[in-house]
């Protein structure tokens, strides 16, 4: 098993070398942008501009998720999809080679990560799956990478993790889900779902706050998070109950509060075909958007009175980030689209037919 | 009144981008055809006989409890045997009237990977739970005691001896189980077959339909379902049981093992895909260049028919036989040609039909 384990980290460094795109080069800003990708080669973490020109790409050796983007903006650690174990970790300015993270054995990654504001820790939600727990590891990036920790997130299948309340805590999203890598594609425990918004005291891990929807919403899976600076958490869900029912797939929650529901427009909320896949808030902190793969669907939600501002209708979209006084959103047919000004405003950027954006943007700078 | 106003605020900004392509239009008015003759020739019939199996198993039991003899015991783990035939021919449809209620998990509660049925099936006797023989409070129970499962393991587990014994509780058990079976089966049948239900559902999508809006949407969920059984089979039935090699066999994670059934079951599923693959009869609708897929299709299938029928005639049960270096080989090559043919279904009909998943729309994430 050690030497597997070795081999495997050994294979992956293999693929962590930052390389720029066509004619990058240009002095200029930074990335602002980071979002894994598949191309006729394989897969990838992709850096971009806010427009959202291409900077640089790193290879990976299997599908990404999530981008864990340090405050500083000097990092991103790439996040494996679910149920892989891998995670690389890339020094934007190319200095220093990117190298990788794995989780130990008995755990998965499970997508999605966060680093701690002091831009030193690398938090993710993982999978202890011969206990049936969701868990959040703790690497430590100023030494390798190296795993010196882990919070229970009290629940199963956590996803999506943000950092919330002054950078004093994590927000976690329990989707409720348990799955098992013995068993893959499998749902191990739909009527028992139970998922939760938990929060954990950053530094500790100690559990704060744990709500739920009432149990008639027992399989909305919560999974999708974005914090605005108010304190208040926005969540986004995927229900795994039967396809005709009509179920909130958005909410919000504010600290000491219940957990709300928004209640869509009923044919809205049928175009997300019950799955809402990325949700993020505007820099302005106004708004909120959220996008619906299967529903090829964008939303863009007044996050004060909780009305539906746009609808765009646009396939396979998925991958969204706050940029400039908007948005910045991917699709799995390769194209980039920034919405601006008071109408949200579309910028189509076509990418080259071969490439599909993966799930989720990661941003530098702080949430909202 | 304010969801009246977002509703108006939101049609009236509607659709500012419009996609090129939507989802799953694929060729429209050819896909109908395939859709219905699945539902009418293979889905229905199929609910029919299961529910039919489950009547029959529920006489049977009665019969035993009552008159609690060997050739009633024999009777009853028959109508079980045919019982799980019906199931496994449509365990492949995980999705309408099956997941409503977390039907489908009623009847089917596997994987079971830390044996949460067999502890809770267990206690229930050990305690002589009275809640549990009566068949309405036992569906208020774990989705893990009131199935198939379940009735596996009182028919054929340790202490099935009790069944023979007169006014057992174990076979009040079951028989409150038959009963649930039997009523989760009916009303599964029923949601499929009644007006307005799920047959109809699938078979006339459109813009009101909120399941299924064209043709398109409802072959692609037939297609997906039936490669993720074949996938399920091939990986979590076979492969995680038999493991690497001969000496890696992990018997209790088969479905049905206490009754040696596992075989039945895997070959049920693979002819109920065969048989929806037969009605659909996609071949017609395929490009030129894709039409070898069909042939290959009921080919490999054909194959993996032939080794399992030559396996199952093998001594010992199936753990003997996954134990077997024969047996082992003859059944990793069935989980092999399993995955290929599920590609067949997913990775090749679906996008030569023009309805292939997006990328970010293909597995929960």
């Amino acid at each position: 098993m050690a030497t597997d384990r070795r081999h495997f980290i050994a294979g992956l460094a293999a693929f962590a070398a930052l390389s720029p795109w066509q004619g990058w080069g240009a002095p200029g800003p930074g990335p602002a942008h980071f979002a894994a990708f598949r191309d006729s080669v394989g897969y990838g973490v992709a850096g971009l501009d806010t427009m959202g020109a291409l900077l640089f790409r790193v290879r990976l050796p299997g599908r990404g998720h999530g981008m864990a983007v340090s405050p500083d903006g000097r990092r991103v650690v790439a996040v494996a999809r679910r149920p892989q174990t891998f995670a690389i970790v890339i020094d934007v300015s190319g200095k220093q080679q990117a190298y990788p993270i794995a989780a130990p054995p008995d755990r998965h990654f499970f997508g999605h990560g966060i680093i701690t504001p002091d831009n030193r820790h690398f938090i993710a939600t993982e999978n202890d799956f011969n206990a049936g727990r969701g868990v959040c590891g703790v690497y430590d990036l100023e030494d390798n990478g190296r795993r010196v920790g882990e919070y229970d997130t009290h629940g199963v299948g956590p996803h999506e993790l943000v950092v919330c309340l002054d950078d004093c805590a994590l927000a976690v999203a329990n989707g409720g889900i348990a799955t098992h890598p013995d068993f893959p594609r499998r749902r191990l425990n739909l009527p028992d779902m139970a998922p939760s918004l938990v929060y954990l005291d950053l530094m500790s891990g100690r559990r704060l706050d744990r709500v739920r929807l009432p149990p008639r919403w027992h399989q909305v899976s919560i999974r999708h998070l974005c914090a605005l600076a108010d304190g208040t958490v926005w969540w986004g869900g995927q229900y795994q109950g039967p396809v005709g029912d009509d179920v909130p797939l958005v909410g919000y929650h504010r600290p000491g509060h219940a957990l709300s529901v928004i209640d869509l427009p009923i044919p809205v909320l049928r175009g997300l075909r019950q799955y809402v896949g990325s949700v993020t808030v505007a820099m302005t902190g106004k708004t909120v958007a959220l996008t619906s793969p299967r529903g090829s669907r964008l939303l863009v939600i007044d996050a004060r009175h909780h009305i539906v501002r746009r609808i765009f209708r646009i396939r396979d979209i998925c991958a969204i980030a706050a940029s400039g006084d908007g948005f910045i959103a991917g699709s799995g047919t390769g194209a980039l689209y920034t919405f601006s000004g008071p109408g949200f405003q579309v910028r189509t950027r076509q990418q080259d037919q071969g490439l599909a954006w993966d799930n989720h943007f990661g941003r530098v700078g702080p949430a909202s | 009144m304010t969801i009246l106003k977002t509703w108006a605020a939101a049609m009236a900004l509607f659709g500012t981008v419009c996609s090129s392509s939507v989802l799953a239009e694929g060729r429209t008015g050819q896909l109908a055809p395939p859709v219905s003759r699945a539902v009418t020739t293979v889905v229905l019939p199929a609910y029919a006989a299961l529910t039919d199996r489950a009547d029959r198993q529920l006489l049977a039991m009665t019969s035993l409890c009552k008159h609690p003899t060997l050739e009633a015991l024999e009777a009853t783990r028959e109508a079980f045997g045919s019982l799980v035939s019906a199931f496994s021919a449509v365990e492949w449809i995980r999705f309408g009237p099956a997941r409503t209620d977390n039907r489908f998990e009623r009847l089917f509660f596997w994987p079971d990977r830390r044996g949460l049925g067999r502890r809770q099936v267990e206690a229930i006797i050990r305690k002589q739970d009275a809640t549990a023989i009566e068949v309405d409070t036992l569906r208020d129970k774990s989705v893990a005691v009131q199935g198939l499962p379940a009735l596996d393991h009182v028919l054929y587990g340790d202490g099935a001896d009790a069944m023979l014994v007169p006014g057992s509780y174990r076979c009040s058990y079951a028989r409150a189980v038959a009963g649930a079976v039997a009523g989760t089966a009916r009303e599964i049948h029923e949601d499929w077959r009644r007006p307005h239900g799920f047959a109809a559902t699938m078979t006339s999508p459109g813009v009101g339909n909120t399941v299924f809006r064209t043709d398109g949407e409802a072959l692609q969920q037939l297609l997906k379902s039936a490669a993720e059984m074949l996938q399920i089979v091939a990986g979590q039935k076979l492969l995680a049981v038999i493991g690497g090699s001969p000496g890696n066999v992990r018997p209790k994670r088969a479905p049905f093992w206490h009754s040696n059934q596992t075989l039945r079951n895997i070959d049920a599923n693979i002819k109920g895909i065969l048989a929806l693959h037969d009605a659909l009869d996609l071949e017609p609708l395929l490009p030129a260049h894709s039409r070898h897929d069909a042939v290959q299709f009921t080919y490999e299938i054909g194959n993996v028919g032939n080794v399992l029928e030559k396996v199952s005639r093998m001594p010992g049960d199936f753990p003997a036989i996954a134990g077997d270096p024969d047996g082992h080989g003859s059944l990793k090559f069935v989980s092999v040609v399993l995955v290929s043919t599920a590609q067949i279904l997913q990775g090749r009909y679906l996008p030569a039909l023009g309805l292939a998943a997006g990328f970010n729309a293909l597995d929960g994430d």
